[in-house]
């Protein structure tokens, strides 16, 4: 699998490159800044581009627009965005595209080199990967009246699953339980949280976040 | 009234009741009438009178000097030509009793202050004091028989005499005529408050002349009817000059009473009346207050434009305003006012005192404006520095714990499935370490300064925050728009100060955050339904967001009555 890299921080970027070699990832090319990832992306034509989200000039979201700019341009290509903080709102911005093949994970994560190269693998392949934060961070917020409370601890434990952007696969073996449980288990929760069956991943990824951003309904009405 | 003066009054006085006194001797011992004696003396102790209580009151006019000095010449005329036996001493005289009508010109034309300035005037004064020393020459005793003889005369009987007794009662005409229109030049240029005092003044003054003149008119051979009532309209005419010029000179004095509606007034009034008020007081619209500042500009309008007092000679002057001996400024005023020195003191001390408090509440204005400059600096060199701390922690600290945490990850899977398996365990443990050491970093910076909050604005900061909450928070936000940094920063502070304790502290279970944008004020309120009791205690974080929206001008109000929740509202304003 061809890889680019682009974060400021060259040490970590080159830690990152030797390890996603070790594990069997192919790193194209290595950049420091946001500015000329969409050419070497049209160049090169990765399968995959991880690309750190505060990269110079302004040090705030360049590599969040680049990964949005490269969607547009290049939907088959995967992005994965890492990040030392997480905001909801930047998973669903990436998430909003058309196209799947986006991830939006904490930095430190890529230690966690198994879990990681499988996100990525996903992310290539046009699935999508949220990190666990945000979703515990959502479902965490605690409220009587909303839906979630009506989940089975089980149903929410896919739902954390699923809202990370694995696979009904991935669940089950995860949560070392049978696809079409897991299948069943999606269908309860959709109804329950009123959603709307979703066929492609990333689709019900950005339908479950956005059912749990939402804002917490006035209890004194 | 110095001693001194006093001293000097009281002698002339009783020079004037000596002369008074001799001059009537001859009358008295000789049984005439004294009817006419008296009428005659009358009118020099009228003008001493006048003339030293002008002078009394108005020490700094010489129109009370010049009122006296032509008294007492009246009076010491009088002996002279009716007890001078030599014909030196007689015409003397006749040069005396004249005098006083250039003394009364000189009067007029310089009133109030007595002193001439322009030229014009100054010609007109001269020719008076000429053609009464010419016309001496001229002056009709014939019908005194027993006088001695007059020194000077020049016999008007003769051709040459005759036309030069023309000329002269010609130039007398013009000296009266150039007179009348001196003084109606001073009413037409005067300000009110020498309008104020010339109001008496003027009518007597162009009665006299024009008595004076319609004598030589006769002389000239107008036909001009009876002389004799003229001479009883001379008469009283000259009779009424020095009353005249005394209530002119006292008229100012009816002003005083106005100093005191003008402390009044200035205790009511805010600065910028201040000049209306002044002037109204002095009875001068052109007053000008020049503020006096301590810089290179010196002197100053209203407006702070550098002014320049006007000269001391001209017709405009100055009167330096001073406090505890202080120069704090300057009145640009009338020369006629300082005729009355005790009013202008006075509305200076008013004015004084107006302009103390002026320039300390400007001063304080000022004060206040600096410290709250100053605070806002503070608080914006806070945000940039936790702004750059946070920058630093990211560029720095957390990238250098992911790149250890990748190498740790490295070591262990080169130490494979073959390795020392306590090598293992102790990696896997330096690994989940490190990850909490990343966390803690993590909330540290975000603490320090939220990125978001930079890279989206309050409204997106704000839903974050209500997102990392433990607890429900309803948001009812502004629509989005960028402020500037500093009041984006105050809000969302609030915000998170107060969803904090609402979590910590006040055992909530729910919070309601509202933005609204009133006018030119963002207001950010934050309620919880938990214990209550919050109270702005020293060195607590309430203060510190009490400290930063006052340093943007604004106010944070806290109400959190025990067991009512806990209900904080910032009004910040901005544009």
């Amino acid at each position: 699998m061809r890889v680019i890299l682009a974060d400021d921080a060259a040490l970590v970027r080159q830690g990152l490159a030797r390890l996603l070699e070790d594990n069997g990832f192919d790193v194209v090319a290595e950049l420091g800044d946001a500015d000329r990832l969409l050419s070497c992306v049209s160049r090169l034509r990765p399968d995959l581009v991880v690309v750190d989200i505060r990269m110079p000039p302004t040090h705030t979201v360049e590599g969040l627009i680049a990964a949005i700019d490269i969607k547009h341009n290049h939907p088959r290509v995967g992005v994965m965005v890492l990040s030392q903080h997480l905001e909801t709102r930047y998973a669903v911005q990436l998430l909003s595209g058309d196209a799947g093949g986006v991830g939006y994970l904490l930095k430190e994560r890529v230690a966690d080199i198994g879990e990681f190269a499988n996100a990525l693998r996903r992310v290539a392949g046009g699935g999508s990967a949220v990190d666990p934060e945000i979703v515990s961070r959502l479902l965490e917020r605690r409220s009587r009246r909303s839906p979630v409370e009506q989940l089975s601890p089980r149903e929410r434990e896919v739902l954390a699953l699923l809202a990370e952007g694995r696979s009904n696969q991935a669940i089950a073996q995860h949560l070392f339980i049978n696809a079409k449980t897991v299948e069943s288990h999606v269908a309860a929760i959709f109804t329950k949280l009123g959603l709307r069956p979703e066929p492609a991943d990333h689709r019900r990824v950005l339908a479950a976040l956005t059912h749990l951003q939402t804002k917490e309904p006035d209890p004194r009405g | 009234m110095s001693l001194r003066l006093l001293r000097l009054q009281v002698g002339l006085a009783a020079l004037a009741l000596a002369l008074v006194a001799t001059a009537a001797r001859p009358a008295v011992v000789d049984g005439r009438p004294l009817y006419p004696v008296g009428k005659e003396l009358l009118v020099g102790v009228l003008f001493v009178i006048a003339g030293l209580a002008g002078w009394a009151r108005r020490p700094d006019s010489r129109t009370g000097q010049l009122m006296t000095a032509a008294g007492l010449v009246w009076l010491l005329a009088r002996v002279l030509v009716w007890t001078g036996d030599s014909s030196f001493v007689f015409t003397v005289g006749l040069v005396l009793v004249l005098a006083p009508i250039a003394f009364i010109t000189h009067m007029a034309v310089a009133f109030p202050s007595g002193r001439i300035l322009p030229t014009f005037e100054r010609a007109v004064v001269i020719s008076a004091y000429l053609v009464i020393l010419v016309g001496v020459a001229f002056l009709d005793v014939d019908d005194c028989t027993e006088c001695p003889t007059n020194l000077l005369a020049v016999s008007s009987q003769h051709g040459a005499g005759n036309a030069a007794a023309a000329a002269l009662q010609i130039a007398t005409l013009a000296s009266i005529a150039a007179f009348v229109l001196t003084l109606a030049l001073h009413w037409q240029r005067g300000t009110p408050a020498t309008r104020r005092m010339l109001v008496p003044v003027l009518p007597t003054a162009w009665l006299y002349a024009a008595v004076s003149a319609a004598f030589y008119l006769v002389d000239l051979g107008v036909p001009l009817r009876p002389v004799r009532s003229w001479e009883t309209i001379e008469y009283y005419s000259i009779l009424a000059i020095p009353v005249a010029f005394l209530a002119g000179l006292l008229r100012s004095r009816l002003a005083r009473a106005d100093v005191g509606t003008l402390v009044v007034e200035l205790g009511e009034s805010s600065g910028g009346e201040l000049r209306g008020t002044v002037a109204k007081a002095l009875r001068d619209p052109t007053v000008e207050i020049a503020y006096w500042q301590d810089d290179p500009r010196g002197y100053c309008d209203a407006e702070g434009l550098a002014m320049r007092l006007p000269p001391h000679d001209g017709s405009r002057t100055a009167t330096m305003i001073e406090r505890n001996g202080q120069r704090v400024g300057a009145l640009v005023h009338d020369r006629a006012l300082l005729e009355d020195p005790a009013l202008l003191d006075a509305v200076c001390a008013a004015a004084g005192l107006a302009l103390e408090n002026q320039r300390l509440h400007a001063e304080v204005l000022a004060r206040l404006e600096e410290v709250r400059t100053s605070r806002a600096r503070i608080v914006e060199a806070g945000d940039a520095e936790r702004q750059r701390v946070e920058r630093n922690l990211h560029d720095g600290a957390q990238q250098r714990l992911v790149t250890l945490s990748i190498a740790l990850r490295m070591a262990r899977d080169r130490l494979g499935a073959g390795g020392d398996p306590s090598l293992t365990t102790l990696l896997g443990d330096a690994s989940d370490e490190l990850n909490h050491a990343l966390r803690e970093l993590r909330e540290l910076a975000a603490g320090l300064h939220p990125p978001i909050l930079t890279e989206e604005g309050l409204a997106a900061a704000v839903e974050s925050l209500a997102e990392r909450s433990l607890m429900p928070v309803e948001l009812a936000l502004a629509a989005p728009g960028r402020l500037p940094p500093s009041i984006e920063a105050a809000a969302y502070y609030v915000v998170s100060e107060a969803l904090t304790n609402a979590a910590k502290h006040s055992q909530a279970t729910h919070a309601v955050v509202r933005t609204r944008r009133v006018d030119h004020r963002l207001d950010v309120e934050v309620s919880d339904d938990g214990v209550g009791g919050a109270a702005l205690r020293p060195g607590s974080g309430l203060e510190g967001l009490t400290d930063r929206v006052e340093a943007l001008g604004g106010a944070l109000v806290v109400e959190s009555r025990p067991g009512q929740g806990t209900r904080l509202v910032a009004h910040i304003p901005c544009e």
